[in-house]
């Protein structure tokens, strides 16, 4: 089992008192679960867009007591991911994809070394959003369970497999 | 490269959205925000249940209070036994003079705490009967009240019939009075006073009729006999035509004898009144006690209360395989689309 070590702070945040302030204040952690997601900026700035729009909407419906504005927006983005990724799916089993998967970036994180980057590639949406959402975002394990509808136990599973996943694929591709 | 240090590594590179997409987002807010359209829009379906459905029995507890009390106000329809307050009067008349009383049975009908018999027509023969039900308090009360109505009979000039008397838990007395005709209202006013009156009945049946026709047969009689006895006197009868004539004599002699008999049996029947008495204790009397207007408003409450919760039932038998294939359908439809989530998300 990894140890993590969260070094952002996960002091409960004050809830926003307004939707400027919560998209402010939450924005880069929407747009990072997108792209580790989606592996696409110019996509994830999309879904991003989308995210917010409809948090706009349904922002009187958000409750603070229920859950923090992060989960809420986070819970949002990642329906709106999987609605793309449904219509993806349907979109290319209609064209049938001529066998030709669709290119993407080989670098969509900045900063990441090309091997963490293409050990990312590597694992599925799934795995890539467990780390998005645990390790980059720095979501609790409740938080994080709450958003994938999973226990939390089955979060620290899921990111164990994936952290052990992804410390293989960069050292495989270390030695080559 | 260890785990700790892949953590490290995205941590650090944490991806930052760039300035168009942050100045969409600031765009989008600073539009004005939506208005609420209802009160119950931030309320989600499960916690709208939560206060809806124990406001709705609150709801439905209030009407039935309510209307219950509402209702009290009106006198209660019961079925059954008479009441003490509902004693029934039934006066049964047979001739003019009978059903010239019955105006005044009725009238005495609401017995409460004594009984308002209707009283004989003096100066005609009538066959009077009354059935009188007293509740007494218990077994004691039971024992003097009877012996208070054979005392009382015979003060009146009348004599008993027939008694039983038992006792157990709940105790009861039945006796048959005969009271001198002239003296049954005052016999039934002085027996209704032994208790309360739960119910009580009186038939008058006018015999004048009959002893009047019984009094024109015996005069006719009386003078048939003596024309005979004036034809048999005269010596010049012969022996056969005599014979003849006393036959028939002795024959309405014999007549007039039945007559006179059946008469008397008629005038002693009108005579005397036949009183059938019950005596019970409260607890065996199945007397319901008058209800209060709090166990009234209580009854209709609960009442309302059982109708409301015989709707509910059927709107539930109605309703129920309806919104179960449903949540079926909703769970069969959210299943799916966790596996086509998961589906998703196991592609790179």
């Amino acid at each position: 089992m990894h140890t993590l070590t969260l070094t952002r702070s996960l002091v409960l945040e004050a809830a926003p008192t307004t939707f400027a302030e919560a998209a402010e204040r939450h924005l880069d952690d929407v747009f990072g679960y997108l792209l580790y997601m989606t592996r696409d900026r110019t996509l994830a700035d999309d879904l991003a867009g989308a995210t917010f729009e409809k948090a706009f909407r349904h922002w009187s419906r958000f409750d603070a007591r229920r859950g923090s504005a992060r989960t809420w927006l986070i819970g949002i983005a990642r329906t709106t991911a999987l609605d793309w990724f449904r219509s993806e799916s349907r979109r290319k089993r209609r064209e049938q994809a001529a066998a030709q998967p669709e290119a993407q970036e080989a670098d969509f994180v900045e900063g990441l070394s090309p091997a963490l980057q293409a050990a990312l590639a590597t694992l599925s949406a799934g795995e890539r959003e467990v780390l998005a959402l645990r390790i980059v975002i720095e979501l609790d394990g409740d938080q994080t369970a709450r958003v994938l509808g999973i226990s939390p136990t089955a979060v620290s599973t899921r990111l164990s497999r994936a952290l052990t996943k992804l410390e293989e694929k960069v050292r495989n591709d270390d030695l080559r | 490269m260890t785990s700790a240090e892949l953590i490290t590594e995205l941590q650090a590179a944490r991806p930052a959205a760039d300035s168009a997409l942050r100045d969409r987002v600031r765009a989008i807010a600073t539009r004005e925000p939506e208005r609420r359209s209802s009160p119950f829009a931030r309320f989600s379906s499960r916690r709208f249940a939560l206060v809806a459905l124990p406001a709705a029995a609150v709801l439905a507890v209030a009407v039935a209070g309510v209307a219950g009390l509402a209702g009290s106000d009106r006198p209660q329809q019961l079925a059954g036994p008479p009441l003490a307050v509902e004693s029934s009067t039934t006066t049964t008349a047979t001739s003019d003079a009978a059903r010239a009383q019955a105006p005044s049975a009725k009238a005495g009908a609401p017995a409460a705490e004594t009984a308002t018999a209707p009283a004989p027509a003096p100066g005609r023969a009538q066959r009077y009967s009354a059935q009188l039900t007293i509740a007494v308090k218990d077994n004691d009360a039971l024992s003097d009240a009877t012996q208070s109505a054979l005392t009382t009979v015979r003060q009146l000039g009348g004599y008993v019939v027939s008694v039983q008397y038992a006792t157990a838990e709940t105790g009861s007395a039945a006796m048959t009075l005969r009271v001198p005709t002239a003296k049954v209202q005052e016999a039934l006013v002085r027996l209704s006073g032994l208790g309360r009156i739960v119910a009580q009945q009186v038939q008058i049946d006018d015999l004048q009729g009959q002893v009047d026709e019984l009094t024109k047969r015996e005069t006719v009689l009386r003078e048939r006999i003596a024309r005979l006895s004036a034809r048999i006197a005269d010596p010049g009868l012969d022996a056969e035509t005599r014979a003849t004539l006393e036959a028939r004599r002795d024959a309405a002699r014999s007549e007039l004898s039945q007559v006179r008999t059946e008469r008397a049996r008629v005038n002693g029947e009108a005579s005397f009144a036949t009183v059938q008495l019950a005596l019970q204790t409260e607890e065996g009397s199945g007397v319901t006690p008058v209800p209060s207007r709090f166990d009234r408003a209580l009854d209709r409450a609960v009442e309302i209360l059982a109708v409301e919760a015989s709707v509910a039932l059927y709107a539930l038998v109605v309703a129920g395989p309806l919104v179960l294939i449903a949540l079926l359908a909703w769970a069969a439809h959210r299943g799916l689309r966790r596996r086509d989530d998961e589906r998703l998300l196991s592609a790179p």
